[in-house]
């Protein structure tokens, strides 16, 4: 699968968005982001740093239900 | 970082990812999910809802630092997966995908797991379910 060009628009719309189709003229259609590095750029915050995991496992990991035999 | 709520961890979710999996989802899938969503953002997303999710699944998927919940709880069809992220300093569940468990072997439709890995690595696994 070929990968999709991603874009940044400024304007009156703003935001990362994929390109879904070119067209013949240069007409583009477009799709919000939906990576997770788009997810984590509009939620403002950023991913957790290797130390944060190793204490997000060892702190919070018992307190949730053990994993099952799927993913 | 023992910064969550004594029962749960407050939950974010993403507006573009959200309306993406809504649009394909059915609508009994529709309901449960915004159901969650309601319950979560209000009262964050208990730990008993999530299941940890191995980092590397049998099927292929590489899921760090993320956990599901099942829709309807306690068992349902539906799954959300969630990833770890810090917001202001505060650890936040983050919305990553929503779907079915386990689609029919014939309808070519990923799992939800398979959504997850797909936005996380910006391809499908490279293993096919064992």
């Amino acid at each position: 699968m070929a990968e999709q060009a991603h874009v940044q628009l400024s304007g009156d719309i703003s935001g990362r968005y994929v390109v879904t189709e070119r067209r013949p003229g240069g007409e583009l259609t477009l799709a919000p982001d939906t990576s997770w590095s788009a997810i984590v750029e509009r939620s403002g915050g950023r991913e957790l740093t290797p130390e944060e995991s190793a204490e997000f496992q060892r702190e919070y990991a018992p307190l949730m239900l053990p994993p099952d035999d799927e993913p | 970082m023992a910064d969550s709520a004594a029962r749960g961890f407050p939950a974010h979710f993403d507006p573009d990812g959200w309306e993406e999996d809504l649009a394909r989802t059915t609508t009994a899938g529709r309901e449960a999910a915004e159901a969650a969503r309601r319950t979560y953002e209000q009262d964050g997303i208990p730990f008993d809802h999530l299941r940890r999710v191995e980092g590397e699944g049998r099927d292929g998927t590489v899921l760090p630092d993320c956990a599901k919940v099942y829709l309807p709880q306690p068992a349902g069809r539906f799954g959300m997966v969630f990833r770890a992220i810090k917001i202001d300093g505060r650890l936040h569940m983050a919305y990553l995908a929503f779907g079915v468990r386990h689609p029919p072997k014939d309808s070519r439709r990923p799992t939800v797991y398979q959504l997850a890995h797909q936005r996380i690595h910006g391809q499908p696994p490279s293993r096919s379910p064992s």
